[in-house]
């Protein structure tokens, strides 16, 4: 579900995903999601993190489906790229 | 690696999906989503969000959230960035002004922040009040709450200052055409899968209220109504089938 729009709308540009490893759930979806929202009593803000707008992406270089390394200059395109991060392409 | 190759060949992607093990990149990115214990098997996950970076790595945007359930839509991305989308749009007009409305996202599952867009034009010769503007109407996109249905932040642009030299006053206003952005979110929580339970597709109803004026006359405060309608899809809770 997570990546589904992005999925939809991948015609802009060079658009790639930063997949956290992958994890096997044993807990059921609703027990999983209730225990993250109570873990988030202490609110984040999360647009003090990472890079900022105006800094360089720092480097990276990641596999991807195919078992093909990337970078950032393997994956931009003309304009650039979106960089998504998500979670994991497995419940 | 097997899994991400998988969600591709099901989803049809072709685009990159990178595998971070060890989340040795989300970590050196600062991006490692502090709320969940390390003991709990989320543990790993970024902060889910999107940097959008020009040809020479430099990020020119980002959109985050702090819970992994919620995502933004790319449309609702890029409506907050100025750009035109493709989608079904209502033309209102009001007195002294035209409008044109939608939706960024005509389907939408719980947890997606999508957003619905006003894109204002005061007729020629007219203002309106911007927020902040004191002893006038400022303009204002009021959505009718309901279960199943997160109202969050709206974003309104930097308004025009205007001298009105009979008051010798200075008023922020918008006097020429701008765009109003109310993100929403269809709610992940218990209570917006009861709400939202069977349901096909949500009717959001909300009224744009301004104030217009001239250079001479104040006119009378006036509220439109607007409706749009999301169609509601279920989580996908396919899980992958690595060969």
């Amino acid at each position: 579900m997570t990546l589904q729009p992005f999925v939809e709308r991948a015609r802009t540009s060079a658009l790639v995903a930063l997949a956290a490893t992958l994890f096997t759930f044993a807990t059921s979806v609703g027990a999983a999601r209730l225990s993250l929202l109570e873990g988030q009593a202490a609110s984040v803000n999360v647009d003090a993190l990472g890079p900022k707008v105006g800094e360089r992406l720092p480097p990276f270089s990641l596999n991807d489906q195919t078992g093909k390394q990337q970078t950032f200059e393997s994956i931009a395109g003309p304009k650039g790229a979106m960089i998504v991060f998500f979670r994991s392409a497995d419940w | 690696m097997p899994v991400l190759a998988d969600f591709a060949r099901r989803r049809g992607i072709t685009f990159p999906l990178l595998s971070d093990a060890g989340s040795a990149t989300i970590k050196r990115y600062g991006l490692l989503n502090t709320t969940v214990d390390h003991t709990n098997a989320l543990f790993g996950y970024p902060f889910p969000g999107t940097f959008i970076v020009d040809r020479n790595g430099v990020v020119t945007s980002r959109f985050f959230e702090d819970a992994y359930q919620e995502r933004d839509t790319v449309s609702s991305m890029l409506v907050r960035l100025g750009q035109r989308v493709d989608v079904p749009a209502t033309k209102v007009s009001g007195a002294h002004l035209s409008l044109v409305t939608y939706a960024t996202d005509q389907v939408a599952a719980q947890g997606t922040h999508f957003s619905v867009v006003v894109d204002v034009t005061p007729a020629k010769g007219t203002h309106v009040y911007a927020p902040g503007a004191a002893s006038y109407l400022p303009v204002a996109l009021k959505v009718q709450p309901q279960a199943g249905v997160i109202v969050r932040a709206a974003t309104f642009p930097k308004a025009d200052d205007y001298f009105f030299k009979p008051l010798n006053e200075h008023v922020p206003v918008y006097q020429h055409p701008f765009r109003i952005v109310q993100d929403l979110m269809l709610d992940p929580s218990r209570d917006g899968t009861t709400a939202l339970k069977d349901l096909t597709s949500i009717e959001v109803a909300g009224h744009f209220e301004y104030q217009a004026c001239d250079d001479k006359v104040c006119f009378a405060p006036q509220s439109l109504p607007l409706t749009w309608t999301i169609g509601v899809k279920p989580l996908d809770r396919e899980r992958a089938k690595p060969r």
